[in-house]
């Protein structure tokens, strides 16, 4: 299993709680940052400002992005992400309340690697985590293999 | 002493003078002259006869024959020179001619000469003496005499021309003469009046005896016309019935004329007849049908000209050729004969509106069809009035237009009706408009409220799984997390929560479903139904055995439908009939399809409670739940997405039920 980082784009601090809480629950260990907009998201990915120091904000190996976020929305944060010569092929994971069509297909457009729902019941929320684990973070091949970082 | 030689010389000198003066009285009285002429002297010694034909300006004794030539007219002279020469050498030495002389003042006289030449031992002519005859009085006799002769022959020819025409005339007229005479009191008839009145010719009757040959009614006023003629000496003329022995009843028409002796006693009568029959009934036609044209005529005229509308024609020119009473009165004219013949502009058109109908006239007779037009028109009391007018072309006997007829009607009053109902109508169009525009705009406004609500009962539905998420993740963390340091209330409180927020999510879940279902804009594809409920029914676990048995008719068609929708459909149908059944009961499903033609109805028949039939309209509204919540727990929302999802596929839904007998929950879809 990757020990990579992880960086979750949530503004909602109930959401990011209980995603800690499923993570936890599910044993994963890598090293989560939470960006709470997407302004934030990007200056951490760009290693700017409150972001500069990459010992505190390691690249991460995946993002899971959820789309409703203040200044800067999920699908302009995607649709940056791909204009960076280096996170062509960055691992994105949309996480979000929306099932619209469109978000669904605007985001997959833009390059998300996959689209999930969050889950309605905590029950079900960590069944998504556990399956996560598993994909993502154990057969999963990842383009983008930045250093580990000891969180 | 006188002898008696003496006496008897003196006796007969005297007896010589006295036959001298006696022959010279002749002579005189019978105005002949007499001369001598000397040819040797070339002296001519004329008598006093002679002196007075001849008038010469000297008197002398005696004249050269020059003097004598000089007077005789000159168109004479050279046949009197001729005559001379030729008397001179003839044997006889006879000489006669005829010439004229003038006398002065122009008088001619005609002169007949006679006169022999008398010639010498040598046979030489030496002296001529001859008479002299005034014949001027016998030849202007002769002239007039020829004259009259001319004159009678001329009236003679004049007289058999006009007896030839009279005849011709006669024959070609029918007409039969007839004389009577007083005398004998026989009337002589021509073979043709003797045909008229149908007796034989030369039959010699009486007139009384022809009179009785006319109808008996006519024989009174013949005679008294007859006495009048012969009274007045003047002609008369008659028309009676003759009886004819053949052909029964004849007109005759009859001229007379009496004719009367020097003395002025009447001698005859003369006159012609004419068998007038085939005339007079003519006449009698005729006459019969100018009096039908008459009342004909005045019954129209009666009628055209209680019109109010104008009734008129025209001539290929335009000009006036009849107008009935109304179109006098408009035009201010009295009488018909004021307007025969007159053009518009001489009945004060304006000179726009005569040309106007001028065209309109040459239009009819160019294409033969009838006009109708419109116009404007100032009275000559100065009144505008409305016009609508028909000009209809009149055809001759060859086809050719003849005439043009009009009938002219005021308009005015429907034109002011027309009008007024004309800005009636564009008012209500502008009222219409006025209110579609406002309906218009308050749907859209509505629409647009819809459209807000619709978005915002989204965003709120939306907006509420964060909230929902979380509680139910920190009672659930408690509930795990915590477990051990909770008592059983505790626990018990924090299920609740849990649950009332699960209870909240599908409410949120269905509003989102529904108000999908009513805003998506949808494409309808073909969905064979058999491989669709093969595919479906094995996601659905509480439908399976032995929890619930799901049968379907096999094979089923192909429909005209959206996935999604139909799956959204099935779901809560299906879901429905599992769950709305009496305890105990193992529910058992069918679904059938029938073939309507152009649709095809899909019928979910359970053996579940059923539906009283007061709820069935209510059951497909939004919240329109039949049990409460306690019982069957629901959001009640479940049969609103499938009759919107029906909808928007096109088709209907229904219900079929009986408490306590199952239900039949039906939708149609288009045939693939």
């Amino acid at each position: 299993m990757s020990t990579h980082a992880i960086l979750l784009v949530e503004d909602n601090e109930d959401d990011v709680f209980l995603m800690k809480r499923a993570m936890r629950v599910a044993g994963i260990t890598n090293p989560l940052h939470i960006a709470e907009d997407g302004q934030a998201a990007i200056d951490y990915l760009a290693g700017t400002g409150a972001y500069a120091d990459r010992t505190q904000a390691p690249l991460p190996m995946i993002v899971v992005l959820d789309l409703k976020l203040p200044y800067k929305s999920g699908h302009e944060v995607l649709e940056w992400i791909r204009q960076q010569p280096n996170f062509e092929t960055l691992v994105v994971i949309v996480l979000t309340s929306s099932s619209e069509q469109v978000d669904l297909d605007r985001a997959y457009k833009l390059g998300a690697n996959s689209f999930v729902v969050k889950p309605p019941t905590t029950a079900l929320l960590q069944g998504l985590v556990e399956s996560f684990k598993l994909w993502w973070l154990t057969h999963n091949q990842a383009a983008i293999k930045p250093a580990p970082h000891a969180a | 002493m006188p002898t008696s030689a003496d006496r008897e010389r003196r006796q007969l000198e005297s007896d010589l003078r006295d036959a001298s003066s006696r022959f010279q009285a002749v002579l005189g009285a019978a105005e002949i002259g007499t001369w001598t002429w000397d040819l040797i002297a070339d002296r001519v010694i004329p008598d006093d006869n002679m002196r007075h034909i001849f008038v010469l300006p000297e008197i002398a004794p005696s004249y050269p024959l020059a003097e004598f030539l000089k007077v005789i007219h000159p168109d004479d002279l050279p046949h009197v020179k001729t005559t001379i020469d030729r008397a001179l050498a003839s044997d006889s030495g006879k000489f006669e001619d005829d010439y004229r002389v003038i006398q002065p003042g122009g008088v001619i006289r005609w002169i007949t000469a006679r006169g022999t030449f008398f010639r010498d031992e040598n046979q030489r002519p030496v002296n001529m003496s001859g008479v002299l005859i005034d014949i001027t009085a016998r030849k202007q006799a002769e002239a007039e005499r020829d004259s009259l002769l001319q004159r009678e022959r001329a009236a003679r020819l004049q007289a058999d021309a006009l007896n030839a025409r009279l005849n011709f005339s006669l024959s070609a007229l029918a007409l039969g003469d007839w004389v009577w005479d007083v005398a004998t009191d026989v009337m002589t008839l021509s073979d043709r009046s003797a045909d008229i009145y149908g007796v034989a010719p030369g039959s010699g009757l009486t007139r009384e005896a022809m009179r009785a040959l006319l109808h008996p009614d006519d024989r009174d006023r013949a005679r008294e016309i007859a006495r009048r003629s012969v009274e007045t000496r003047s002609d008369y003329s008659n028309e009676y019935r003759v009886q004819h022995a053949t052909r029964g009843l004849r007109w005759v028409a009859v001229r007379g004329r009496p004719v009367f002796a020097a003395d002025g006693t009447l001698t005859s009568m003369m006159g012609v007849s004419q068998d007038i029959t085939e005339r007079h009934a003519q006449e009698q036609s005729v006459i019969e049908l100018s009096r039908q044209l008459r009342a004909q005529t005045e019954h129209f005229e009666t009628t055209l000209s209680n019109l109010n509308d104008f009734v008129y024609s025209f001539d290929r020119e335009g000009r006036v050729t009849y107008a009935n009473r109304s179109l006098l009165k408009l035009w201010n004219q009295p009488t018909l004969q004021d307007v025969l013949g007159k053009s518009f502009k001489q009945l004060g058109y304006p000179d726009d509106l005569a040309a106007r109908h001028l065209a309109e006239i040459a239009q009819v007779i160019a294409t033969r069809q009838a006009y109708t037009g419109e116009t404007p028109y100032l009275t000559p009391t100065g009144e505008w009035v409305f016009f609508q007018y028909i000009f209809s072309p009149i055809f001759d006997e060859h086809g050719e237009v003849s005439a043009i007829a009009g009938t002219t009607r005021n308009t005015t009053e429907r034109k002011q009706t027309e009008l007024a109902l004309a800005s009636a109508r564009e008012e209500l169009l502008r009222h219409a408009e006025t209110l579609e525009a406002t309906v218009s705009e308050r749907t859209a406004r509505l629409q647009e409220t819809i459209g807000e609500l619709e978005a915002f009962s989204y965003s709120v539905s939306h907006d509420m799984r964060a909230p929902l998420r979380a509680m139910q993740g920190y009672a659930d963390t408690l509930l795990e997390d915590y477990a051990p340091k909770l008592d059983a209330e505790a626990t018990r409180h924090l299920t609740r929560i849990r649950k009332n927020a699960e209870r909240l999510e599908l409410l949120v879940r269905d509003i989102l479903s529904y108000s999908r279902v009513a805003k998506e804009n949808i494409q309808l594809t073909a969905i064979p139904l058999q491989a669709f409920l093969e595919n479906l029914l094995p996601q659905l676990p509480n439908l399976q055995p032995p929890v619930a048995h799901v049968r379907y008719q096999r094979p089923l068609p192909v429909v005209l439908g959206h996935e999604a929708y139909l799956s959204q459909i099935f779901t809560n149908l299906l879901g429905n009939a599992v769950k709305f059944i009496s305890k105990g009961v193992i529910p058992v499903i069918d679904i059938l399809a029938e073939d309507q033609g152009a649709s095809i109805k899909i019928t979910i028949q359970d053996n579940g409670l059923g539906i009283a039939p007061e709820h069935f309209a209510r059951i497909f509204n939004i919240f329109g739940r039949v049990y409460p919540d306690k019982q069957f727990e629901g959001t009640g929302i479940g049969l609103s997405i499938v009759k919107k999802a029906v909808q928007r596929m096109g088709g209907e839904v229904g219900v079929e039920s009986k408490l306590g007998e199952g239900s039949r929950f039906w939708f149609t879809l288009a045939k693939a």
